[in-house]
């Protein structure tokens, strides 16, 4: 019986171990594939699409994880086999690798070609970064030729090396002759995120339904504040625009509008400002919309109290207004005051300000820029 | 061996069913919190009576535990005079109404935090609808209420997904450069901003690409850089407008010294990759390094007065050579 209850033991023994073994394999193996990330803003684009015909073809791309490619990093372009002939043929003089606005890109190196595809190997003097795109262009003095036939051809590639054992892959499709000419479908796989914030930008203790100015006063200028905080990885940036249900009114009165009057306290007037910030990338371009004074910009600057930002404005319009606005993608950090807008609003009465309860809705319209 | 060749199946049997899950959870992690709309556009060629299937993916990724209750909405739009914004208050005949031809499964969502809806919409083309570009919005709009609380600004949030259809057919392809020019004439150094205004005067909307080619300058190279490269993903459209233009931009901006007037070629390509049309613009600058040429010709200066010092000591003692015994 001990010999038995032995034996057993030494079988559990092995499944436990056998069972250890085979997990942390599979672990090893997903965990890798795990980490891998693919990039969804592959475009390939041919200069002639006509079949049979010499093309040179332009591969774009932005890399989507930045430790992937560094010095030594490998991009192995390829191309489904038996359709585009010329491959082997090609030389590095053939190809064209530009990163536009990445200092750290120093030049590539093509090599390896064959009928199918070919590798890059990247000299860099630091990583590169992920907001600014691959442009491949693969054609020279020697050019690949579309296949004989129409159709959509996959190109894909998929970087190894660098600094960490990171996979970078994305593919594309390249269409030779008619065959996308009926009907042509393509979802722009990007993302757009909005969150409204605390000044500090934290998160509210509950999602905030309203900005309170709470009891006005003729002797202060009373304000709330609040940060709108946008990110999407869209190319072209994001847009935000504002609409008011009208003015700040208690139903039968308005408040003044501040734009161009002094917003001091018991002189009525209600105004509003954008921060605007900046947005993150090489050299972003942020408007600030409409915020101008429309008489002089001291009186804009007279707000009295813990508030002195210049170009408070009016929130009136019925119509969308935009107010803030970027033509590059914004990865604001966790808590980022920098790349994203600080909003305040401010109100004082006057003596004769009609007493009531004074509101106004205002709706932003977040979208990304076409 | 045969208990651990046992083992090994089972295992691998559970990694097969497990696997595909925990791909599932990190496809559903996102870099940014908030509320998140995927994909921000749908780009499509259509045909009159084409029917199309998408949908719209929006997840509650709020920090706090907060159910969003949103209403689902479409609405057509075009450009606002600044190129990029969008227009709302069109308003269009149902020939001509890309949100009169979209049907949604729903149009109210309620999202707890960390889950998501998706909303699909189709797109039924008319057999009488206008040729040429055509636009939407479906937005996820939060209305809020205002509260009893004194001087109220209830803030209600709308986050769109872009459409833009270009019904296939009569197809005109126009793009203008409406305007193209540098910040200033002449630079101290390295900082040259170029603004480009594209008109787009047909019907279809269209992406330019091309690039801006700087030549010319006695000390210095020029360079060569990428126009619109939201372009070469399938963003950075020009709407069709003949009244509206849209305005690109481009930085030139390194460390390099250089001198001289330059040239700058704007070349546009739009339409068909295959057979594109094309179209440039070419504008002139100089680079005048004032810093350092004032540099230099202090430093000419101080060496030129230098000189004239030596000789003049020199002449000096010449004439009187015994005058340091003095």
């Amino acid at each position: 019986m001990i010999h038995s209850g032995l034996s057993h033991a030494q079988s559990l023994t092995k499944k436990i171990f056998g069972l250890a073994v085979v997990s942390t394999l599979v672990f090893i193996i997903f965990a890798g594939q795990v980490r891998a990330a693919g990039v969804q803003n592959m475009t390939v684009t041919l200069s002639v699409a006509t079949v049979s015909t010499a093309t040179v073809m332009t591969v774009n791309f932005t890399p989507n994880a930045a430790t992937s490619y560094s010095t030594g990093s490998v991009i192995a372009i390829s191309w489904t086999a038996s359709t585009f002939t010329g491959g082997a043929a090609l030389t590095n003089a053939d190809i064209t690798v530009t990163k536009t606005s990445d200092g750290s890109f120093t030049s590539a190196t093509a090599s390896g070609f064959t009928a199918t595809g070919f590798n890059i190997t990247l000299t860099t003097s630091a990583a590169l970064n992920t907001t600014n795109p691959f442009n491949i262009v693969i054609g020279g003095t020697n050019k690949l030729t579309n296949p004989a036939t129409a159709q959509n051809i996959s190109v894909s590639f998929s970087t190894s090396g660098g600094t960490t054992t990171t996979t970078d892959f994305g593919s594309g499709i390249a269409s030779v002759g008619s065959a996308n000419k009926v009907l042509v479908t393509a979802n722009v796989l990007s993302t757009i995120s909005f969150d409204i914030r605390t000044a500090a930008d934290a998160a509210f203790g509950s999602f905030p339904a309203a900005c309170s100015l709470g009891n006005l006063s003729t002797t202060t200028v009373n304000f709330c504040q609040y940060r709108l905080k946008v990110a999407t990885n869209a190319a072209s940036g994001f847009t935000v625009q504002y609409l008011a249900s009208g003015n700040m009114t208690n139903g039968t009165t308005s408040l003044a509008a501040a734009s161009g009057t002094t917003l001091t306290g018991g002189t009525e007037g209600y105004g509003v400002n954008i921060s605007p910030g900046t947005v993150t990338g090489a050299t972003p371009t942020v408007t600030a919309g409409t915020f101008t004074c429309s008489t002089s910009q001291a009186n804009c600057n007279a707000l009295t109290g813990a508030v002195t930002q210049a170009n408070f404005f009016s929130y009136q319009s019925v119509s969308n207004v935009t107010v803030y606005t970027s033509n590059k993608p914004n990865a604001p950090t966790g808590t980022d005051t920098t790349n994203t807008a600080l909003v305040t609003h401010a109100a004082t009465p006057s003596a004769s300000t009609p007493s009531g309860s004074y509101s106004q809705t205002i709706t932003y319209s977040i979208t990304g820029q076409f | 061996m045969k208990k651990l060749l046992k083992t090994i199946t089972i295992v691998l049997f559970a990694v097969v069913v497990l696997i595909p899950t925990t791909l599932f959870a990190q496809n559903k992690n996102y870099t940014y919190r908030g509320q998140i709309v995927e994909p921000v556009f749908t780009v499509l060629n259509l045909k009159r009576n084409d029917t199309y299937e998408g949908s719209i993916h929006f997840v509650n990724d709020l920090e706090i535990a907060y159910t969003l209750n949103l209403v689902v909405t479409k609405t057509d739009f075009r450009a606002n005079t600044d190129g990029t914004s969008k227009d709302e208050t069109v308003k269009y005949p149902p020939q001509a109404s890309l949100s009169s031809w979209i049907s949604l499964d729903k149009t109210k969502i309620s999202v707890k935090q960390g889950e998501y809806a998706d909303v699909k919409f189709t797109i039924k083309v008319p057999s009488d609808a206008d040729y040429g570009g055509k636009y939407a919005s479906i937005s996820f709009e939060r209305n809020t209420q205002s509260t009893d609380a004194p001087s109220q600004i209830p803030i209600q949030t709308r986050i769109q997904h872009t459409l833009l259809v270009n019904i296939e057919g009569n197809r005109m392809e126009s793009l203008e450069i409406a305007n193209f020019k540098a910040d200033k004439s002449s630079y101290s150094e390295t900082n040259v901003n170029f603004n480009t205004d594209i008109r787009n005067s047909g019907n279809v909307h269209l992406a330019p690409r091309g690039k801006i080619e700087i030549t010319g300058g006695i000390i210095g190279d020029g360079m060569t850089m990428i126009f619109n490269p939201a372009g070469k993903e399938s963003l950075g459209f020009v709407l069709p407008d003949k009244n509206v233009t849209r305005q690109f931009t481009n930085q030139w901006n390194d460390r390099n010294i250089r001198f001289g007037e330059y040239k700058a070629v704007l070349t546009v390509e739009y339409g068909d990759p295959a057979s594109p049309k094309t179209t440039t613009a070419v504008l002139s600058f100089w680079i005048v390094p004032w810093r350092y040429i004032f540099i230099i010709l202090g430093i000419a200066l101080f060496i030129l007065l230098l000189v004239i010092g030596i000789v003049f000591y020199r002449h000096k003692m010449k004439l009187n050579p015994h005058q340091s015994h003095e």
